[in-house]
């Protein structure tokens, strides 16, 4: 009788396979596991948090206005009261740091959001219809990839004097390609998959067809290109601004404050440091994510 | 014993893994004598291919673990150094995988592929290999090797591009060829040709064989002595017939009974073994078989059983096989 | 509901006429240029209600095109398609939905068939789902009666397909496919990539449904010894059609056209005392179905083939009983 049960019990642990954890987690569940394990990839994940947090806090917290001109403090060296120091205006270089980290922070993920979702969209109508929607949208990509970006941006930036919103939807609209081209040849390997042709079967719509099997299943190319996007987005909101054509003084940016910075940077090196060293930061922080994601969604691991 | 090409003594393959290390392959041990074809059948994931893998020893180490001995020739190739590996590997043994689709090099022609084992190996010219490696390319029945010497990989059919990857197999004229599931991708009728190849190669130079395989008719076909492995585990091995009219594993015998045959009583349900294989992870403890076997007794969740020898070198591991032997003996 | 009713036993449920389906090989703008794989040519068959049809061929021999045409998941190029005597060759996008509910499809990547992103419940409530049955509640229900019908067990609706091994997946590809009580079922080598054990068990199960459910298999496959197994009648396709019908006894016993004789000396007998016949081994290779051979397709490599072989093509011939031939020397050899 024992034995019965306890042959029969043996037998259902096998049925059920997956008796241990290894086997058990969510997908969800291991690319989180997988992405923890990174040590480079959580540095940057904590990099990332540190930074939205340091930005975001300090600047609620700073005593001084960034804007405010003080003209005893005009290239002020580190004191107490001006851990950074002082710029040219006499402004408190730590309250710009954190106000500027605000405004490049904002347009480096909100143009990247943008951009995943106007590349996605495209990517996903071109690879699931095909044919002509394809042709028309991949010529439609081809010609926004041939246009040079920085002298475009350049030209609208010195005309309209651009608000940080004009800033986020112009960059959006020159990187969304990439993403558009890697969702479709995601969607196009994707609808020769089984899974996909049973939903075809048992007449599944194109739209649900697109938002339950195939979205979800190019998450991870969406998310890392979503991810290393956003690196490139602080450095063209940077380099524009440095350059003069984005975010207007007196409005920081870490862009805007190493162009004003150009002048002091001999007598005061850490008003070009400051900022160059926290766009380097960030940058490298998003690309780190970005790359651990790339190893954590992979999903070929999925399906071992 | 001198006529043992490889002898494979207490073979063992760990991988680790995230979650700890898992045994792919457990004490493996069995000999290949000159001449003879050895056929290791199992389900996948049973460790077989591990198994060919890690005797050429191309398991990267870490994550693999190999422990044991394979003894080629009476030389250990798991302690042998790196470089002279390489000169063992190619040229006294070879190996034929089971895709022909990405085994071969789609940027070069199917006769340089052939001619750079010779050339490396065997220290021939460029023309001597040409020459050397039409010759193979027509003893493995590929017409007009004159002109599929220039051909790349992608202008020949699955059938033809493993009749290459043999005849690089055989281009050193190794002495012993291991075939890792090598007509799996390949259509019936082609299989049956390959088959028929191999039986008549094997004849000719007098070569050793391994095939690894789950398809009990290419058993039948070609082994003369067979491997039945199991979750990791050699289950049972005797020779051909003996496997066939005597099997005495129940692993064996349900694999035999669960093949539909084409004389079989299509009214009749096929026999089969319940359950499915246990996953890396979760190994029962006591016999590997215990939970899907229909012979189970208490015994055998709790205590695993030693792989038994009887007579004429069929081995078993059952409590049921070797047991009950023991006992009409005493 | 499309239909009514569930087909009886015997009645007509498919028939498939003068069916082919080219896919274009190059996108040359001039149409002499053009030239298509004609993965099925001119292919007739009737599958009545309640039998098993196998379909085996090698690789490329079109046996999958047809399955997915007469589903519509491929669009015919010509010939025409009934289901229970309606003509289902252009049916609409509405037309089409419904049918889906009546006709479905066991694929054989128990790996790629099954979507990774979901749970095995919501995998098989998809079909419900997109059909408006029931509640969420009723739905739920449904999953666990199925799952417990293809021999898992309820509880298994909460994980994911990759905690399950091949045979536990390909179950669950059947019980997605019976969620919306079809009567017709295109299995597509839905046992080939299993492990023996496992292969045998997934095959009672088919035959266990097909009992219970009153079900219609169309069984594709490449190994003649399953088709021959699971199957009431078996015809063998060579290059985009079909060169012999015949009921599964007859074929193995008595077949007539050359290529399936070829098949069955094939395949490696399970004794080794037992050799396989090689003097009926083919040789070569299957040629290309862009520019299939003259006359009989299977001239080029048929050991008896005459002229008369590579100049006309042989016409699918009655032999008596059903059994159906495309062979010039049918009887003769």
């Amino acid at each position: 009788m024992n034995f019965a049960k306890s042959r029969k019990k043996a037998a259902a642990d096998l049925e059920s396979q997956a008796t241990s954890q290894a086997v058990i987690r969510t997908p969800l569940q291991q690319a989180v596991r997988r992405f923890r394990k990174n040590k480079i990839a959580m540095t940057g994940f904590w990099m990332v948090v540190v930074l939205v947090l340091f930005v975001n806090i300090g600047a609620l917290v700073t005593p001084y206005d960034p804007d405010a001109v003080s003209l005893f403090d005009i290239n002020a060296t580190p004191t107490a009261e001006h851990v950074l120091g002082c710029d040219s205006l006499g402004r408190d270089l730590l309250t710009r740091i954190l106000f500027g980290g605000r405004i490049s922070l904002a347009v480096g993920l909100l143009s990247a959001a943008l951009s995943m979702a106007l590349g996605s969209l495209v990517g996903a109508l071109s690879g699931y219809y095909g044919g002509v929607v394809d042709s028309i949208l991949m010529r439609l990509t081809d010609l926004v990839l041939t246009i040079p970006s920085l002298p475009l941006l350049m030209v609208l930036g010195v005309i309209f004097k651009p608000s940080p919103t004009f800033l986020i939807i112009m960059i959006a609209l020159l990187n969304w390609t990439t993403s558009a081209r890697l969702v479709r040849s995601r969607f196009l390997t994707l609808k020769e998959l089984d899974y996909i042709k049973a939903a075809r079967a048992t007449g599944e719509g194109d739209a649900r067809m697109i938002l339950t099997h195939l979205l979800p299943n190019s998450l991870d190319v969406i998310v890392v290109t979503a991810t290393l996007a956003i690196g490139n987005s602080i450095i063209m909101e940077s380099t524009l601004s440095f350059l003069g054509c984005g975010i207007n003084p007196p409005t920081a940016s870490w862009g805007s404050m190493l162009q004003s910075a150009q002048e002091t940077m001999a007598s005061a090196p850490l008003t070009a440091i400051a900022p160059g060293l926290m766009i380097f930061l960030t940058v490298l922080a998003f690309n780190f994510v970005g790359d651990g994601l790339t190893d954590a969604l992979d999903p070929k691991r999925d399906l071992a | 014993m001198e006529d043992k090409l490889l002898n494979v003594n207490d073979l063992s393959v760990g991988f680790e893994s995230d979650d700890g290390m898992f045994m792919a392959v457990r004490d493996m041990g069995f000999a290949v004598r000159k001449g003879e074809t050895v056929c290791i059948v199992g389900e996948s994931g049973c460790g077989k291919s591990v198994t060919s893998l890690a005797i050429m020893r191309l398991l990267a180490e870490p994550p693999a673990h190999v422990s044991g001995e394979v003894l080629f020739e009476g030389k250990d190739l798991l302690k042998l150094p790196m470089d002279e590996m390489r000169g063992i590997r190619g040229n006294q043994i070879a190996m034929i995988f089971q895709e022909p689709m990405t085994s071969l090099n789609p940027v070069f022609t199917c006769g340089f592929q052939i001619s750079e084992a010779l050339i490396a190996h065997q220290g021939m010219t460029k023309a001597q290999a040409r020459e050397r490696s039409i010759e193979l390319m027509r003893m493995v029945g590929i017409p007009e090797p004159e002109k599929r010497f220039d051909a790349y990989p992608h202008e020949l059919s699955g059938g033809m591009r493993q009749r290459v990857m043999i005849s690089m197999a055989l281009a050193c004229e190794p002495k012993l060829l291991i075939d890792d599931e090598p007509t799996t991708a390949l259509d019936v009728t082609i299989q049956a040709q390959i088959m028929e190849l191999l039986r008549d190669l094997k004849r000719r130079l007098g070569m050793a064989l391994i095939l690894i395989t789950h398809d009990m008719g290419i058993v039948a076909q070609m082994a003369e002595w067979v491997i039945v492995m199991y979750a990791g585990e050699e289950v049972e091995r005797a020779d051909v017939r003996t496997i066939f009219s005597n099997p005495l594993h129940p692993y064996t015998e349900g694999l035999l009974e669960s093949i539909p045959r084409l004389d079989s009583d299509t009214n009749k349900e096929l026999p089969v073994i319940e359950g499915t294989v246990p996953g890396m992870y979760d190994m029962p403890k006591g016999c590997k078989f215990a939970p899907r076997c229909k012979r189970c007794m208490e015994r055998c969740l709790n205590e695993a059983p030693p792989l038994v020898t009887l007579d004429d070198g069929h081995a078993v591991r059952c409590f049921l096989a070797s047991e009950g032997r023991e006992d009409s003996d005493a | 509901m499309p239909s009514t009713s569930r087909p009886a036993k015997g009645e007509e449920l498919i028939r498939v006429e003068h069916l082919k389906k080219y896919f274009p090989a190059n996108k040359s703008f001039r149409e002499e240029n053009r030239t298509y794989v004609k993965a099925v040519d001119d292919v007739s068959l009737t599958l009545r209600a309640g039998e098993t049809f196998g379909l085996v061929g090698e690789s490329g021999c079109g046996k999958s095109t047809l399955g997915q045409t007469i589903l519509r998941l491929e669009e015919p190029t010509s010939g025409s398609i009934f289901y229970r005597g309606q003509d289902i060759t252009h049916a609409g996008k509405k037309e089409l939905r419904a049918l889906r509910q009546d006709m479905q499809l066991i694929f054989q990547d128990p790996y790629s068939s099954l979507d990774p992103k979901m749970t095995v419940g919501t995998i098989i409530a998809e079909p419900l789902v997109v059909h408006g049955m029931g509640s969420k509640a009723e739905r739920d229900a449904r999953v666990a009666e199925l799952l417990k019908l293809v021999g898992l067990k309820p509880e298994h609706a909460k994980r994911y397909p990759h905690e399950f091994s091949g045979g536990q997946r390909q179950r669950i590809g059947i019980a997605r496919a019976l969620a919306v009580n079809p009567s017709f079922v295109i299995c597509d080598e839905a046992v080939s990539a299993l492990d023996v054990s496992i292969q045998a068990q997934v095959l009672n199960l088919l035959s266990h449904l097909q009992d219970e459910l009153g079900l219609t298999y169309l069984f594709i496959a490449h190994g003649l010894s399953v088709v021959k197994y699971i199957s009431d009648r078996v015809g063998v396709m060579y290059l985009g059609k079909i060169v012999e019908i015949a009921s599964s006894d007859e074929i193995y016993l008595h077949s007539l056209h050359p290529y399936t004789k070829a098949l069955i000396a094939a395949i490696p007998i399970p004794d080794p005392d037992v050799h396989n016949d090689s003097a009926r081994l083919l040789t070569g290779d299957v040629p290309s179905p862009i520019n299939p051979p003259s006359g009989c397709r299977f001239h080029t490599r048929c050991p008896y083939a005459t002229e008369l072989c590579s100049a006309e093509e042989p016409q699918l011939v009655d032999m008596g009983d059903g059994h159906l031939v495309a062979c010039h020397l049918a009887g003769q050899i």
